[in-house]
């Protein structure tokens, strides 16, 4: 299934480039995205699964925090002294797969002040850069709340049950 | 208003030339270059959406691919013999 | 009416590309640039590529194409760069608050140095 949607996107994106959908493209495009995934299926781990009203709600509320974030470094860019106050905060995750982190990870990039610097396995955890730290606990909650749209949108069942588990008992206190 | 955007675009440009010129290490260089490149894309389509043409759209398309592999590449730059 | 709304799209997104530059420019260390760096020009050119793709005939495939690569890698891009920083040195990284990098970083060099 998920070497089907695979496929597919990178058909799409194919004929995408050529901008011209006829016969031939498609064709070329199949063969060529059949190749490229059956070559690079082998390191896959972890299934991909959409849920398409739980992906909806992770996209509006990453939207949401895109635009917030926008606003918040473009203000900060305008007057910068007084709202910057920079550290590196560890942000525990519960069990999911590589495609997963890299989703979260790149979904932190994108929000208020942050970004993600480093990703560790055992215990799952990112490294996220703060521009304004003073609310750590609000920029935990924001990780925490990507986190859990994100693995109910695309998540298998073992991060789902994952994530049942895991509280902010998981997190070591320092 | 386009000439505007282009106006605004431009001096987005000089920005991010002046911090490439001033550094002070390479990782402050190499995102003020991912910056200038972002703008060469805006550049590309505000220049496009004034002409009414899509002949360069192809070029913004591939400037944006080869930002992403310079920037990589230097960040392995940066990682092997430091900044 | 369509003129209005693309040069209304137009000019916002230059803007934020604009004060990314200033960013880029105003801010004191290497991570703050990167917070300037890479969250508002993403969104300013997907606004100009919003644009383009209402105002240019045929080319919509294509320009919406451009925003979503670039949506796709600034992030991963800054976190390359990030990753990299902190590792090289001679970068100088003024932290205000906490970091618990360092002790990661500290707790992989004895290991290393223990083998």
């Amino acid at each position: 299934m998920t070497r089907v949607v695979r496929v597919v996107l990178l058909t799409a994106i194919w004929i995408l480039l050529w901008s011209d959908p006829s016969i031939a493209n498609l064709l070329s495009g199949l063969v060529l995205a059949v190749v490229v995934v059956a070559w690079f299926d082998r390191r896959r781990q972890g299934n991909v699964i959409i849920r398409p009203i739980a992906a909806v709600k992770f996209a509006g509320y990453f939207l949401y925090q895109l635009i917030a974030s926008t606003l918040v470094v473009a203000r900060t860019v305008i007057t910068p002294r007084d709202r910057i106050n920079t550290a590196i905060v560890a942000v525990p995750l519960s069990g999911c797969s590589d495609a997963l982190v890299t989703l979260i990870a790149d979904a932190i990039s994108l929000t208020p002040g942050t970004l993600t610097l480093e990703v560790r396995r055992e215990p799952l955890t990112l490294y996220v850069h703060a521009l304004d730290v003073r609310d750590i606990n609000g920029l935990r909650h924001v990780v925490r709340t990507l986190e859990v749209l994100a693995v109910t949108a695309f998540g298998d069942d073992d991060a789902l049950e994952g994530l049942v588990v895991d509280d902010t008992t998981v997190w070591r206190g320092r | 208003m386009i000439v505007a955007a282009a106006l605004l675009l431009a001096l987005a440009s000089f920005c991010f030339m002046v911090r490439v010129v001033i550094g002070p290490s390479l990782a402050d260089r190499i995102i003020a270059l991912d910056g200038l490149v972002v703008t060469a894309v805006a550049a590309i389509v505000v220049n496009s959406i004034w002409r009414r043409t899509d002949l360069f759209l192809d070029v913004a398309l591939v400037v944006a691919f080869i930002g992403f592999v310079g920037t990589t590449a230097g960040a392995r730059f940066i990682e092997r013999r430091g900044g | 009416m369509v003129d209005v709304l693309v040069g209304v799209l137009v000019i916002a997104g230059s803007m934020l590309i604009l004060l990314a530059g200033i960013g880029v420019l105003r801010f004191a260390d290497l991570y703050a640039r990167m917070h300037a760096a890479t969250k508002a020009p993403t969104v300013g050119i997907a606004l100009v590529c919003i644009a383009g793709a209402i105002a240019i005939d045929g080319g919509t495939d294509k320009i919406l194409l451009a925003a979503a690569i670039i949506f796709v890698t600034a992030p991963s891009a800054a976190h390359f760069v990030g990753r990299a920083a902190y590792r090289a040195e001679g970068i100088d990284i003024h932290l205000d608050g906490p970091d618990d990098l360092r002790e990661l970083m500290e707790d992989d060099e004895d290991a290393a140095s223990n083998d």
